[in-house]
């Protein structure tokens, strides 16, 4: 039994992680129609700024921290002014944006291999304190992460719902078209959902990294979880994405416990499969009416 | 006048026999400095390049001393291409080297070594795999010659080690999902079986794997006393940091292919206990790794072959490796056996300490 809490519990802070990640991916897919595969990239930059402010530069935890997101940021920027920006204004087609998006995601990955080689780059050398609850034990960093994370994936809902730029932001993925016929700053919002996306992206990066280490093939796995649980939870959801992340995390601890740790990518996959054919507006995404289809 | 014209004509004259008798000499001189080519295939870009770059330079190291010595008669020239660690790139770099002309070969790591040894049968090039711990490997081809420490040995000396030394009766593997992981839990599995020990578990990791907290939570609700860890570098690393993290208390054991990111075994490997040679390879002082020292003695024994082969054919060189004894090296006096399995003076098992230093805890 306490095996069973011990991986559930696992399994929440991985829900964290990956609410916020299907956060970072959601955004831009469902406001802007871009199929984010340049997430997996922007996770392995993050990894690699702080492994550099960190390890590198001996910067404390803190600024490096602070300094990772400012990377984030701008390298999310760059992102949008050089390569989304361009092809929305050729009003270019979504398959035609997203093999960009991953020619971003290629050219980011080699660029790291090439820089700091194939192999595992740890930022932290030291043990981490555990904790031990009622003999459930987590990890000082998985605390961090969970807490973190789960803040950031509410506070972000709550702006969602009530500041006025989030809420058009939020709209933008209904009724895209209407924007600059309401004389919105189309160009602002764009940037400002890129801007969420990038941090929402660098909170879990830089935990994972500090906590396991970064290698520069490790992106496209977790933009599959990231892209899964929004699928999963409903792209026209925001709640969802975060349900689906928990719901992800916790089947596959529950693999892990019945079967072991190394199906529980399998897992993802036949979720997928399973959402795409029988549950395609996701566990609490709104089935279409005839007319809308 | 006359005079610089025949001035010029004496320059000229001397500089054209000079030149003539300089290019003579070289050309004598370049004879006798008989080229080998020896093909080096070795991770360069792949997941275990750090490895795969430390064997090379190991060879190279090689290279230089043979070649500034003159009693081998020859000067060794490296063919080195990058396998990657998989399969079809470890084809195409065995073509490469073919198409080089080599007179002997060197693999580094089990993967590659495996594919290859059909078609180092098929060839006929005298070849060491190195890095390579898989039980088959020398039974694979005739012309294969182990370079490492193999995983029998070492499965029966930890198997050993924590029946008798510990006084540990049950145990739990954990290991990385491929071949070399199952090869080693095999041997272990069975050894430990033969002492009446108990393995209570088995998990897995794969290769990419750096998060490994779930396999930990079994393995320390199966509560063994101790867990062996049969990986590479930073799998292992991520295992043991994870364990310790996690609050597991028993003993800890693994082999030397996991024992090389330094930084991460100096901070957080103490008290893990590990099979090894003599060779201190985490000694400061020691430039060379342990991949890096293999592919050395692999390069050294190869030449050491040519140069006692009788002639240059590749049943000659393959015989001449197989009657080398006593061969001096850093780990002591090498040989090989019939079976073309290399014979250690002795294998140990080190205790790591929290300052990074090593403790011979069985001889």
């Amino acid at each position: 039994m306490i095996l069973l809490l011990q991986l559930l519990i696992n399994g929440l802070v991985q829900g964290a992680l990956v609410a916020c990640m299907a956060v970072a991916f959601g955004l831009v897919y469902r406001s802007l129609r871009i199929f984010h595969i340049a997430l997996g990239g922007m996770f392995i930059l993050v990894g690699y700024f702080f492994y550099t402010f960190v390890a590198l530069l001996h910067l404390s935890t803190p600024i490096a921290a602070g300094l990772t997101l400012l990377a984030t940021l701008i390298a999310g920027a760059i992102l949008e002014s050089c390569v989304y920006y361009p092809f929305a204004k050729k009003k270019s087609t979504s398959g035609v944006v997203m093999l960009a998006s991953l020619g971003v995601m290629i050219i980011i990955e080699n660029t790291i291999a090439l820089l700091f080689g194939n192999n595992v780059k740890s930022i932290s050398v030291d043990l981490e304190p555990t904790y031990i609850f009622y003999g459930l034990k987590v990890t000082r960093i998985q605390l961090y992460e969970f807490l973190i994370c789960a803040s950031a994936f509410v506070i972000l809902g709550l702006l969602i719902r009530k500041n006025p730029y989030f809420k058009v932001a939020w709209a933008m993925g209904d009724q895209p078209r209407l924007v600059p016929v309401m004389g919105l700053p189309l160009q602002k919002i764009r940037q400002l959902i890129i801007a969420v996306s990038s941090l929402m992206i660098a909170l879990p990066a830089a935990l994972i990294a500090y906590d396991v280490g970064i290698e520069p093939h490790v992106g496209m796995s977790y933009l599959l979880t990231a892209s899964v649980a929004v699928f999963f939870g409903g792209i026209d959801k925001y709640w969802g994405w975060g349900l689906g992340a928990f719901i992800l995390a916790l089947c596959q601890s529950i693999v892990s416990w019945k079967f072991s740790g190394e199906w529980v990518s399998m897992v993802t996959f036949i979720i997928l499969i399973f959402v795409l054919l029988f549950k395609p507006s996701g566990l609490i995404g709104n089935s279409k009416r005839l007319e809308e289809k | 006048m006359k005079k610089i014209i025949v001035g010029l004509c004496i320059v000229v004259l001397v500089a054209v026999f000079g030149g003539r008798a300089y290019y003579l000499r070289k050309q004598t001189k370049s004879e006798t400095d008989r080229i080998i080519k020896i093909g080096f295939l070795s991770d360069l870009s792949g997941f275990s390049s750090p490895s795969g770059k430390e064997a090379l330079s190991g060879a190279q190291e090689a290279v230089k001393e043979i070649n500034n010595k003159p009693e081998y008669g020859f000067k060794i020239k490296l063919s080195v291409q990058d396998h990657k660690f998989l399969a079809k790139d470890s084809l195409s770099a065995f073509k490469k080297a073919l198409n080089d002309e080599i007179q002997g070969l060197i693999i580094m790591g089990s993967v590659p070594v495996l594919t290859l040894a059909p078609l180092v049968e098929q060839a006929k090039i005298p070849t060491i795999a190195t890095s390579a711990a898989n039980t088959e490997i020398p039974s694979l081809s005739n012309w294969m010659f182990r370079g490492w420490i193999y995983v029998k040995p070492q499965a029966d000396l930890l198997a050993d080690f924590i029946k008798n030394d510990l006084g540990v009766n049950e145990v739990a593997i954990f290991k990385i999902k491929n071949q070399f992981g199952d090869d080693y839990e095999d041997n272990f599995s069975q050894a430990y079986a033969n002492l009446e020990g108990k393995v209570v578990l088995t998990e897995s990791f794969s290769i990419s794997d750096t998060d490994v907290k779930s396999q930990v939570a079994k393995i320390i609700d199966k509560n063994p006393k101790a867990v062996v860890v049969f990986g590479f570098e930073h799998g292992v690393a991520a295992a043991i940091d994870t364990l310790k993290e996690q609050g597991y208390s028993g003993a800890i054991l693994t082999t030397p292919d996991a024992m090389v990111d330094y930084a991460i075994w100096k901070s957080k490997g103490a008290d893990v206990y590990f099979t090894s040679t003599t060779w201190d390879f985490l000694d400061p002082n020691n430039k060379m790794s342990l991949h890096a020292m293999f592919a050395y003695i692999g390069t050294l024994l190869l030449a050491e072959a040519i140069k006692n082969a009788s002639d240059n054919g590749a049943d000659s060189i393959r015989q001449a490796l197989l009657n080398i004894k006593n061969f001096d090296t850093p780990l002591g006096k090498i040989s090989y056996d019939e079976k073309r399995e290399i014979i250690f003076p002795k294998l140990l098992i080190k205790q790591m300490q929290p300052d990074g230093t090593t403790k011979i805890v069985r001889e």
